[in-house]
């Protein structure tokens, strides 16, 4: 189901209310499993047998791997689990976009018949539960982690329904400590700890919660809009128009994203559960790394441990080896957000901008300490120089046709210094335009206060259910229509 | 003890050393990147004379983790 739904609300607050008063403590955990297997059946239907598999797969390579008492078997079972989740996603995910291209090669080559699409269904959170199970015996293989004694834990960990569908990818490291901690007996008062909802938990995670839906149904949906009237068929129109509508689109995904990230964060605080951060202000970002510290980090924290290091490690001396891992690392992280060569692509010049910007740091570290960039003149033209090659992606990230993008692409870099149909596209579009100038003003002044969510959900109580219901009226007066996917349900 | 390491660490992500303690990480570090993590681990292993596994490397946190890695090592770091 859809977090901005009212089936979801409906569905969080009756698990909230009986978690909150379920007098056999002992069964809490398996109430949130079953509760996070229906919130996948009630979207996705028989695909969950697709999770089901995956937990069970993990768990029991995850204990074989542990076991081993020799290095050759435990990579039999780390290769074996891998195997087993990464061909699922493989089939699901990138069989008919490998068939097309193989059917575009026959056509090339002239070989007569074509394979035909199998057309398969996409399952819900497949890429985000996949990833979080890999890193899990991949860190139990290399001796980080002990695995989880019980399957209901394991389970629990997987099936997590704030953060089943699209994430932040979860870390076992960070997240089985605090469930193991839950579900210890308290030795002191004999009772089952398990699952207390706090007043505090509640505030906080309710204000993040709103943040969220604010960021998804207020900015992102309606900004939206004037990005579909853009991109729809941008061949013809002019630099700052693309411009604009490469501006808004990074905005829109910001604010999806970002907001769908809050709200499965804010739902996890209320159970007691600490996610870190999944994004960071990554408007401020001051070079390309920066850029990915602040951006969808349980991604960009997952391709870095579990990709680049093992590619780069043992040669990191050689120039060669650190850029084609960094590039070889970005495109597949492109390649997970989806099957078509726009994401590749998109990740591909992220690559290379990374790689750049490692060779430039390399050959001459003395520009990052020059004292040009220590100022705040020189802090701003780091953001703005960054930014603009960030949002300059994103046109590869919307814009699938390759004509369309390599347009948007040359009007993005060579200007034509047109205004006239910029002008009057935003006097057409006043509404979105308005709610990017107001996004911008908050996103600083988040940015400066430093932690804007702890301010909001410490003011009086009276006020805070103003906040609440401000949003509430902000969501409600402006909402666009039927309930829209968040962009990232689609990976 | 600490002043050496803090010192590597300060050339390494050119931060000043005061600015540096042990919990530390990539959330407070600005240079703290990909790339000038695996510098930082070259300049350990030269430093120390040891040589970190690629599960060392991925379970650092922060300044204390590596201290706590180094300690394996037999480097005791107060």
């Amino acid at each position: 189901m859809l977090f901005n739904t009212i089936d979801f609300v409906i569905f969080f607050f009756v698990v909230i209310g009986l978690v909150a008063i379920l007098k056999y403590r002992r069964f809490q955990h398996l109430y949130i499993i079953f509760a996070s297997f229906f919130f996948l059946y009630y979207t996705d239907n028989y695909l969950i047998a697709l999770l089901l598999y995956t937990v069970l797969l993990h768990y029991y390579t995850g204990r074989e791997i542990y076991k081993a008492d020799s290095k050759a078997r435990k990579k039999a079972f780390l290769v074996l689990g891998l195997a087993g989740s990464l061909g699922l996603l493989g089939f699901f995910k990138y069989a008919d976009f490998a068939i097309a291209q193989f059917n575009i090669f026959g056509n090339i080559v002239d070989i007569g018949s074509e394979i035909p699409l199998m057309n398969l269904a996409l399952p819900i959170g497949i890429s985000f539960y996949t990833f979080q199970s890999i890193s899990y015996i991949i860190d139990i293989y290399r001796g980080n982690l002990t695995p989880s004694k019980t399957l209901r834990e394991y389970a629990f960990f997987v099936s997590f329904f704030p953060t089943l569908v699209a994430g932040p990818i979860l870390r076992a490291k960070q997240f089985l400590p605090q469930l193991r901690e839950k579900m210890e007996q308290s030795d002191t008062t004999g009772r089952l700890r398990q699952f207390v909802i706090q007043r505090s938990n509640l505030k906080i995670g309710l204000t993040l919660i709103a943040l969220g839906f604010l960021k998804k149904m207020f900015f992102a949906d309606n900004i939206g809009i004037l990005v579909d009237n853009i991109f729809a068929n941008p061949v013809g129109m002019e630099s700052f128009s693309i411009m604009l509508g490469t501006i808004a689109f990074g905005v829109q995904i910001y604010c999806d994203f970002s907001g769908y990230s809050d709200i499965a964060i804010g739902a996890a605080m209320i159970f007691g559960f600490k996610i870190p951060l999944n994004f960071n202000k990554p408007f401020f970002a001051t070079s390309p790394s920066d850029f990915w510290s602040r951006w969808h980090i349980s991604l960009s924290t997952w391709v870095r441990d579990y990709l680049y290091y093992p590619l780069v490690f043992k040669n990191r001396k050689s120039s060669v080896i650190v850029y084609s891992s960094l590039l070889i690392s970005m495109l597949l992280m492109g390649l997970w957000h989806g099957a078509s060569w726009n994401f590749i692509i998109w990740g591909g010049i992220h690559g290379i901008f990374l790689a750049t910007h490692t060779i430039i740091k390399r050959k001459y570290p003395q520009i990052s300490s020059h004292p040009f960039f220590q100022k705040n003149v020189g802090k701003i033209f780091s953001i703005i120089a960054t930014q603009y090659l960030v949002f300059f992606t994103f046109i590869a990230f919307r814009v699938q046709d390759f004509d369309h993008m390599w347009y948007s692409m040359q009007k993005y870099v060579l200007w034509d210094f047109a205004t006239e149909q910029v002008v009057e596209l935003i006097a057409l579009n006043k509404f979105p335009v308005i709610l990017i100038i107001i996004f911008f003003i908050l996103n600083f002044a988040s940015y400066k206060h430093g932690n804007l969510l702890n301010a909001i959900a410490n003011i009086k109580l009276r006020y805070w259910f103003s906040f609440l219901g401000s949003v509430l009226m902000l969501v409600l007066i402006f909402e666009t229509g039927p309930a829209q996917d968040f962009i990232y349900f689609k990976f | 003890m600490s002043n050496k390491l803090y010192e590597i660490i300060s050339k390494v992500f050119d931060v000043d050393i005061s600015e540096i303690n042990d919990q530390s990480s990539p959330e407070t570090v600005e240079r703290w990147d990909s790339f000038h993590g695996l510098a930082l681990i070259d300049s350990l292993e030269i430093e120390y004379d040891v040589k970190f596994s690629i599960s060392e490397i991925t379970d650092v946190k922060n300044i204390a983790d590596i201290k706590r890695h180094l300690k394996n090592h037999g480097i005791e770091i107060e």
